[in-house]
């Protein structure tokens, strides 16, 4: 072990440093609790065998300095004192030390308290590993709970976690935020067409296409099957749409062949778009409404605010139509 | 009222007993010879001589100048250290040095138990004898240095 021997005698550090030494361990001599510090700084200590009374930073000091840094490593921390008095022994054990030793040291004594200092090292290192997986392991759980696995991107319940406090948001420093509920167009055809892998590497591509498209500040989630929700960061109506439509041209821009989506015979995009404002349940129930409407001609945009309704339909749209037009056909998934 | 700090030192006697703790210092001896020792026995006693002489010039300092607290301390550390290196005469007069000033700075008389002990300035030349008889016999000891 590194053994930090802490001394302003010079006879008596000079002493426990051989006596250390010759049990096997390395040790660091320092004639101050100042120096001690600096030396432990540098190196760590596995063990420190520390005098008590000390002019500047003592015996007391020290104890708390280590005690108090929170790299979770342990140091076992024995007392050395000449003092022979109860209520120092327990003073420097109120202070973090794990052991008080008599002066002048006795060797053999000195050995059997090193072998315990070793095993009540080794156990909490053991300890703060266990804490540290555990830590690591919670926080890896807590983003997989989050996580969509297929895509990556986050889940149902981290995208209900993210409106409600964007919402919030909204409310008390007025940002503005839009939902844009995406759905793939005749997506269970593909899978019955096509397989279930294959419908899984359309909804991975169209996901990381979706990603691409969107700024850091705008986040994207997984709604649920081949559904997913963009939320826009302040932006206007106009900037807003212009991204949707951008979206929707790079899913068709994708040129995945889809035979049972005619008239494309490719994947293509629906897209939903309404303001976060007032409660996530009634944004989530309009932006649900404006996809309804868009996929009544399926492949565009439509938007919808409080009380207003409009489909856009895509340029060179074979059953393109007005927004009236869209909102009475036939919504088939 | 507090006890006489300096009286007659000739009335010292030092306590029968032996000078060092011979065990000890071969066994310091054998620790110092162990590879990666910070330090020799020769360097150790050399250590413990430099720093035992200063503290007993520092005692009378403060003897003189009535600092019975510093005394107290010093004297706490040469008795701290001739343990260490097994000068147990000298540890021993030490702890009565450090005893017969503690019971000065309370300013209390000395105890009934203590009746037989010396005020502080006798102690303090009794220290110093025991010193001058602690570094020769350590010379003795560990030939070749000093």
């Amino acid at each position: 072990m590194r053994i930090l021997v802490v001394d302003d005698d010079r006879v008596a550090r000079l002493v426990a440093g051989a006596t250390v030494t010759s049990l096997g361990h390395e040790a660091v001599l320092a004639a101050s609790g100042e120096e001690a510090w600096a030396a432990y700084g540098e190196g760590g200590a596995d063990v420190v065998l520390t005098d008590w009374i000390m002019p500047g930073v003592d015996g007391r000091e020290l104890c708390r300095r280590i005690r108090a840094e929170p790299d979770g490593s342990y140091t076992y921390i024995a007392v050395v004192s000449s003092v022979s008095d109860r209520g120092d022994a327990m003073a420097a054990m109120e202070a973090g030390a794990d052991d008080y030793i008599a002066k002048p040291l006795d060797p053999a004594d000195l050995a059997v308290r090193l072998v315990v200092a070793s095993r009540v090292t080794v156990l909490h290192r053991r300890l703060a590993h266990h804490r540290h997986e555990l830590r690591r392991l919670h926080r890896e759980e807590a983003v997989n709970a989050r996580t969509d696995s297929l895509t990556g991107l986050g889940n149902r319940r981290s995208m209900d976690e993210e409106l409600v406090r964007l919402a919030a948001r909204d409310r008390r420093y007025g940002h503005h935020y839009w939902l844009m509920l995406c759905d793939l167009d005749r997506f269970k055809g593909y899978n019955d067409h096509y397989g279930h892998p294959a419908g899984d590497a359309v909804l991975a591509a169209v996901a990381d296409a979706l990603r691409n498209g969107l700024r850091d500040a705008d986040s994207l989630f997984r709604y649920g099957g081949e559904e997913f929700l963009a939320v826009l960061t302040e932006a206007s109506l106009e900037s807003a749409l212009e991204t949707a439509e951008r979206l929707r041209r790079q899913v068709e821009g994708l040129q995945i062949l889809h035979q049972r989506n005619a008239p494309w015979g490719m994947v293509t995009m629906s897209v939903g778009l309404t303001a976060l404002a007032g409660s996530v349940d009634m944004a989530v129930e309009r932006a649900d409404t404006a996809l309804y409407v868009a996929k009544a001609g399926r492949n565009r945009v439509a938007w919808r605010l409080e009380t207003d309704l409009v489909s856009i339909p895509a340029a060179a749209d074979p059953g393109a139509g007005d927004g009236e037009d869209a909102v009475r056909q036939e919504a088939t998934g | 009222m507090a006890p006489p700090l300096s009286s007659d030192a000739t009335a010292v006697t030092r306590q029968p007993g032996p000078i060092l703790d011979l065990e000890r210092l071969t066994f310091l001896t054998e620790i110092c010879a162990a590879p990666g020792s910070p330090a020799a026995i020769g360097a150790l006693v050399d250590a413990f001589v430099e720093d035992g002489r200063l503290r007993v010039v520092e005692m009378e300092g403060s003897l003189r100048a009535g600092d019975l607290g510093t005394l107290a301390h010093l004297a706490n550390e040469l008795k701290g250290s001739s343990g260490t290196i097994g000068a147990v005469g000298l540890a021993d007069a030490a702890t009565r040095l450090l005893r017969q000033a503690r019971v000065a700075l309370r300013g209390q008389a000395v105890e009934p138990s203590e009746s037989a002990d010396y005020d502080v300035g006798q102690l303090l030349s009794l220290v110093a004898t025991e010193f001058q008889r602690a570094e020769t016999a350590l010379r003795a000891a560990v030939p070749g240095r000093l």
